[in-house]
């Protein structure tokens, strides 16, 4: 069976290549159909992670560990509570628009605030200039910072020159070596020598 | 330059053309790199100290019984960065097959669902490959918390699965944090959940606006397409070697004509 799910995922990665370059009517249709079929896909997966979550949290209920066995109630009642919803009322609905506009975005947006926080606590770390390298980041990161305000418009130019010189040469030096990696990853998995579906 | 250009953005687009170009030109390189590897061509990788952490982990894992946490990132398999995520399945095998034989296996949390199938499977053969089939234990790969709109985008919104991976990171008893793939902002949140704790902590991501982050949090950092050259450095595959060599030929004859061009331009000849 290796060789079947090897020559599947061959034959589906290399027509989906050819759809990218080439305008051919079949190919297209099947490109269309493999997008398709990966978001069904992603669905069935869903379905699989949605036991292991349970798996995972049934266990510490049952086994009344104490840390965390309480969250583990709250996240599978929630998690059945929504999705009986969902099930019922379908999407998109007025009671699972209710759920995500007065439930999860405001809890996202109250979570992700607390980057600016860890930013700070980061950046004292990460800023202290032990070792030449560091000392650079602290400069480059000075100059930025200083720059920003007003009182030192002196800066602004040596700001502008860290964002446009070597801020961006590295980001693009960067950019350049992930695409050349993604690429050596794509081309392993396309050919079949990088087999993480089988053995 | 404009005509050719024009014939090309008229026939199959010149964005794909320029994509076919690069392919063409890493094809016969990837191929003459694998068979110079095949053939005994030994060649030096430059030391990353990432990766000699990692080799380091599982000692300190079974000396203090307490698991390793893999991270597999928030992307899954089939989006655009599928790449960064077979990035983390490399990490994924090479700790698993260390961890199947010491007294606390690895931990695994992701956030993709299309990554959990892989995930387990991996896991379930390295622990067959072990001989131990039965010690394997599928929740040790775990879905944390999926993004409600996975299916629909490959952009992928991670704030549920950050909190529980930060619940984790400062509850459960672990010896290293590794986080390997494609992350967001989140990455900081569930880093410096470590670095606070003193983990010792390996990782890195693609995304460059991510990177401070990855440099300000991580004890041993891994910098864009580090992450790629895992499989070559943690197993030595002769795929993974030789596609190594081939990007840093890529990556040479790039440079090359960067540099060119820069010099041609200074000198007004283009």
């Amino acid at each position: 069976m290796r060789w079947l799910a090897t020559s599947v995922a061959i034959a589906v990665g290399l027509i989906t290549l050819l759809d990218y370059f080439f305008d051919v009517p079949i190919l297209d249709a099947l490109g269309v159909a493999f997008r398709q079929w990966t978001i069904i896909l992603t669905a069935f997966a869903l379905l699989l992670g949605v036991i292991n979550l349970l798996q995972v949290h049934l266990r510490r209920i049952i086994r009344r560990d104490e840390a965390s066995a309480g969250y583990s109630l709250i996240v599978v009642v929630t998690a059945t509570l929504v999705a009986s919803a969902g099930l019922w009322f379908g999407l998109p609905s007025e009671p699972m628009t209710w759920v995500f506009e007065n439930l999860y975005v405001p809890l996202q947006g109250a979570f992700f605030a607390l980057v600016a926080f860890f930013l700070a606590t980061a950046a004292y770390r990460a800023l202290r200039a032990r070792n030449l390298e560091t000392t650079w980041m602290l400069i480059a990161a000075l100059v930025v910072l200083l720059g920003q305000t007003p009182l030192l418009g002196v800066l602004t130019d040596a700001r502008e020159w860290v964002l446009n010189v070597p801020s961006t040469a590295g980001v693009r030096g960067i950019l350049i070596g992930v695409a050349l990696g993604t690429l050596a990853t794509a081309l392993r998995l396309l050919i079949g020598m990088d087999r993480p579906y089988s053995e | 330059m404009d005509p050719i250009l024009s014939l090309l953005d008229s026939t199959i687009g010149a964005r794909q053309a320029r994509m076919l170009g690069v392919l063409l030109l890493f094809l016969p390189i990837f191929f003459f790199a694998y068979w110079a590897v095949k053939r005994g061509a030994r060649f030096v990788l430059r030391p990353i100290a990432a990766y000699a952490a990692l080799k380091g982990l599982f000692a300190r894992s079974a000396e203090a019984g307490q698991p390793v946490h893999l991270s597999l990132g928030t992307t899954g398999v089939g989006d655009q960065f599928t790449a960064d995520t077979a990035a983390a399945f490399n990490v994924l095998e090479y700790l698993a097959e260390r961890g199947a034989i010491s007294a606390a296996p690895l931990l695994v949390t992701l956030a993709h669902p299309t990554a959990l199938p892989v995930a387990q499977d991996i896991l379930r053969r390295v622990y067959r490959q072990m001989g131990m089939p039965e010690d394997y234990d599928p929740t040790r790969a775990r879905l944390l918390a999926p993004d409600p709109n996975c299916a629909a985008t490959a952009h992928q919104d991670a704030f549920a699965y950050a909190v529980s991976a930060m619940r984790l990171l400062t509850q459960q008893k672990l010896v290293a944090n590794v986080m390997v793939g494609r992350f967001g902002a989140e990455f900081l949140l569930m880093s410096e959940a470590g670095a606070q704790r003193g983990l010792t902590q390996v990782g890195g991501t693609s995304a460059p606006e991510v990177l401070p982050f990855v440099n300000a949090t991580m004890t041993h950092p891994l910098i864009g397409e580090e992450i790629y050259a895992g499989g070559a450095y943690l197993s030595g595959k002769p795929t993974h070697l030789s596609s190594l060599l081939a990007q840093d030929i890529l990556r040479g004859l790039i440079v090359a004509l960067v540099l060119g061009a820069v010099l041609f331009r200074t000198l007004g000849l283009i």
